[in-house]
């Protein structure tokens, strides 16, 4: 592959460390709890905020009733562009809807969105890198070809591409971003899958004489995996921005869905007389995407600092 | 890896988005201090630049700019000539003999004589144009015979009453016949015409760049003055951004706009630089037409009751501030013909809504509370494109959504790409379909309600699929007779007989609304026939 990627986790096998396959489940259990523990205790202030903030996202999204009362569905003509008041506290939007409900209410389809697209991308891109990671030249050489050519696109276009292929709406969107996303993670997974191949442990695996297919599920896959979880957090943000742009171009949710991007669509042209109809989805975009990503990049440095 | 060295990424991606909406995209790329450069910028994209193709308004609109017509018309609907110096009408109202102008060129140095007028019509009849509009205008076309150089005899299958009239719109301007013969792709991008400016770069998606005509000797009689225009360059910029477009004007990057944004007028009628230009439009009102070729719009109870179950003027109040006219017939009051009586046929009745419903036998419900009927959930779908459309209108329809959500209906907006929705369109695969036609006679009921405009070659009109034998014999009987009376009264029946129907939920008058930056031109007026912006006055406001 053309380009050198730095690994998620630089693993130099421990001896007789966590490496799963090696140990009995105990051992790596008691040294994942020290190492949680002693991660907390070094944890800036910055991620701190952040974790609260997207502690109130998911509870947004996951009980949205317990922060609104109000219908973020109904109109009211005759009550539209009310500035942000007691009684609506992100004002109302042209149709007169309470525009905190609807961000309330668009939490959840956003950050399930979000979730969705990063999980179909690891999906894909996993069975792409790790294909190709393990097999021989010829089939990986095919896969690097593949994954370069679709490196040429954009991860938008190729998102954009999907929805012209498959329409518009909120399954396709969270496809569309997956796919768009998965030559990224494609590349990720194959190199620490080569890195995780090359290492001792697997040597001593083969040695063994363990199975080729043992070696692969109980060896390679788990390490080539676990980084993943950080992964997919950092991730997270970035497709929620994409499935908000998405739905910013009215490829994503249907009016009269509550999705930030659609709302921040909606408000544009009204953002001189109201800008609280486009500036509060945007707020909350930016918020989502921040606090993913800082929750994220923190849990990678304490991933590597862990190893 | 892009996430490792960037993690700020996403988080500056969602800023980009947040500071798109601020109106920051500037996009003008022309000089706006020259006085000889006017700079208009139009709201709506245009596909191909020949308006016979296909015929949506934008096309329309500049070619308004850079095409004459064979007659033209005046502010009172009167035909007037232009290119066409005289003609003659036969007894039985099928033959029209032309005698047409022989001093004019098109710019690409053809002469215009009458076998251009043959070309011409020919090209706009041609299946492989794909004419919606000034096809489907022809219609009644039969063949032109060339009988000199200035002499063109065209023949009708039936008597067109419209056809002068029809003939004045831009839709149907005269191209140059060496041009045409181009492959139409190559048309679509650089179209020849005689008028007073000549297109000399087009960037898709972007702007048009004319230049004037300087041997333009064949200004229209309501035009106020003759020779050359005034101004020298012509920039049409396509900015599709409402905000932006109007910001682009208030910045003085533009001179003049369209489609005004009703959210910011305000603002311009108390801004001494701009002065607004609005005229609303004869035609078939902005609408959404009900398609009864299939469930559950087959029903009149669900068509009638859908359109008690919706609160139309309130919408208009609130996202148009007032500034469009309600519509409630198949008319725009400033249609020939127009009768008043079928305004308020459809005003919002729940009660009435609830009965026609249960009547329909859409008794049940489910657990979302939309109405269902044999465990099926009464359901219509409305292909929308936002692009195509004001801010407003997409706003106004969501509110139709919500309203008739109350009612037990489900209205399924799906917003797609112009192409898509073409295809639905043009093959009844919809319950609801926005529109509105422009024209210049109440002859717009047989296009958009007849039978025989249930197919095109290219944009179906008869979008509510409507098919009525009584209906098809009054419009056409309206065409064979000059008689006012007559006309007349045919036409107050045919809007009786679509009224009657329920085929559309009439929304508001198509209007024009330019904005103009009158501290640097004066006189941008508007081309009578369809009240589009006419350039060829428009002069330079001297700034000592």
């Amino acid at each position: 592959m053309s380009v050198a990627l730095e690994p998620t986790t630089t693993r130099t096998p421990l001896p007789g460390g966590d490496q799963p396959g090696t140990q009995p489940d105990g051992g790596r259990r008691r040294t994942r709890i020290t190492s949680t523990l002693r991660g907390l205790r070094g944890t800036p202030i910055g991620v701190w905020i952040a974790a609260a903030v997207l502690a109130f996202l998911v509870l947004a999204a996951v009980v949205p009733s317990l922060l609104t009362v109000k219908d973020p569905y109904i109109i009211d003509p005759a009550g539209a562009f009310t500035a942000p008041n007691a009684e609506h506290l992100f004002g109302t939007d042209q149709n007169g809807r309470d525009v905190f409900s609807r961000v309330i209410a668009g939490t959840g389809q956003s950050l399930l969105l979000g979730l969705a697209a990063t999980a179909i991308g690891l999906v894909l891109g996993g069975l792409l890198g790790i294909t190709a990671g393990v097999s021989g030249k010829w089939l990986d050489s095919a896969i690097c070809r593949f994954v370069e050519i679709l490196f040429a696109f954009p991860g938008l276009l190729l998102a954009l591409i999907v929805i012209a292929v498959s329409g518009t709406g909120v399954v396709t969107a969270a496809i569309a971003v997956g796919v768009g996303t998965a030559p990224g993670y494609a590349r990720m997974l194959r190199t620490q899958t080569l890195q995780v191949i090359a290492a001792p442990y697997v040597e001593t695996a083969r040695s063994l004489g363990r199975s080729r297919r043992h070696i692969l599920w109980h060896t390679i896959v788990p390490n080539v995996i676990r980084p993943l979880f950080v992964l997919a957090t950092l991730g997270v943000g970035q497709a929620i921005v994409w499935a908000s742009s998405l739905s910013f171009l009215g490829l994503g949710a249907q009016p009269p869905a509550a999705e930030w991007g659609a709302m921040l669509a909606d408000g544009r042209n009204y953002i001189q007389i109201a800008w609280w109809i486009a500036a509060f989805p945007g707020i909350f975009i930016t918020l989502a995407a921040l606090t993913t990503t800082v929750v994220g990049r923190h849990l990678q440095q304490r991933l590597e600092a862990e190893v | 890896m892009t996430l490792r060295q960037a993690p700020w990424a996403p988080t500056a991606l969602a800023a980009v988005v947040v500071l798109a909406l601020t109106g920051c995209g500037g996009a003008a790329s022309a000089q706006p201090d020259e006085a000889d450069t006017f700079v208009f910028a139009t709201g709506k994209d245009i596909s191909c630049l020949d308006p016979h193709v296909n015929g949506d308004m934008p096309q329309a609109s500049l070619a308004a700019n850079y095409l004459d017509s064979l007659v033209s018309q005046d502010k009172d609907g009167k035909i007037h000539p232009w290119l066409a110096e005289a003609w003659e009408v036969s007894e039985d109202g099928l033959t029209y003999t032309f005698t047409v102008r022989d001093d004019v060129y098109f710019t690409d140095g053809t002469k215009f004589t009458a076998e251009a007028v043959k070309a011409n019509l020919d090209h706009m009849v041609d299946p492989d144009t794909q004419s919606g509009t000034a096809g489907g205008y022809l219609k009644p076309y039969e063949s032109t015979e060339v009988i000199n150089e200035t002499t063109a005899r065209v023949t009708l299958n039936r008597p067109y009453a419209a056809f002068l009239e029809v003939l004045a719109q831009p839709f149907l301007g005269i191209e140059s016949p060496t041009a045409l013969k181009r492959p139409q792709a190559e048309n679509c991008i650089s179209p020849v015409g005689t008028g007073p400016y000549k297109i000399v770069d087009y960037i898709p998606q972007s702007k048009v760049s004319l230049v004037r005509n300087e041997d333009y000797n064949s200004a229209p009689p309501f035009a106020q003055h003759e020779g050359p225009a005034h101004i020298k360059n012509l920039e049409w910029l396509i900015v599709p951004e409402d905000s932006t477009r109007y910001g682009l004007l208030r910045a003085g990057q533009v001179d003049a706009l369209d489609l005004m944004p009703s959210v910011h007028f305000a603002e311009a009628e108390a801004d001494k630089k701009v002065q607004l230009v609005l005229q609303d439009r004869p035609g078939n009102p902005t609408n959404l037409m009900l398609n009864t070729t299939r469930a559950p719009f087959d029903d009149i109870k669900v068509r009638k009751a859908f359109l008690h179950s919706v609160y139309v003027e309130a919408g208009i109040n609130s996202v148009y501030f007032g500034t469009v006219t309600k519509a409630g017939g198949p008319l725009a009051s400033t249609t020939g013909f127009y009768s008043p009586d079928f305004e308020n046929a459809y005003l919002p009745d729940p009660a009435e809504a609830d009965r026609l419903l249960d009547e329909a036998g859409w008794t049940g419900r489910d657990e979302q509370g939309y109405r269902t009927k044999d465990g099926k959930r009464l359901t219509v779908v409305l292909p929308y494109t936002p692009a195509a459309w004001p801010t407003a209108h997409a706003a106004l329809v969501t509110q139709i959504q919500a309203s008739a959500k109350q009612r037990g209906f489900d209205v399924r907006i799906e917003n797609q790409d112009f192409a898509s929705s073409s295809e639905k369109y043009n093959n009844f695969d919809y319950d609801l379909r926005a529109g509105y036609w422009n024209t210049n006679t109440a002859d717009v009921l047989r296009i958009v309600f007849s039978t025989e405009y249930m197919k095109s070659a290219g944009f179906v009109p008869n979008g509510s699929g409507f098919s009525n034998k009584e209906f098809d014999r009054i419009v056409n009987e309206a065409l064979a007779t000059d008689d006012p009376d007559i006309r007349a009264g045919l036409y107050y029946r045919a809007q009786q007989i679509v009224s009657e129907n329920a085929l559309q939920l009439p929304l508001y008058n198509q209007t024009s609304q330019l904005a103009l930056r009158q501290d640097r031109f004066a006189n941008l007026t508007l081309e009578p026939s369809l009240s589009l912006p006419y350039i060829y006055d428009v002069t330079a406001v001297n700034a000592s």
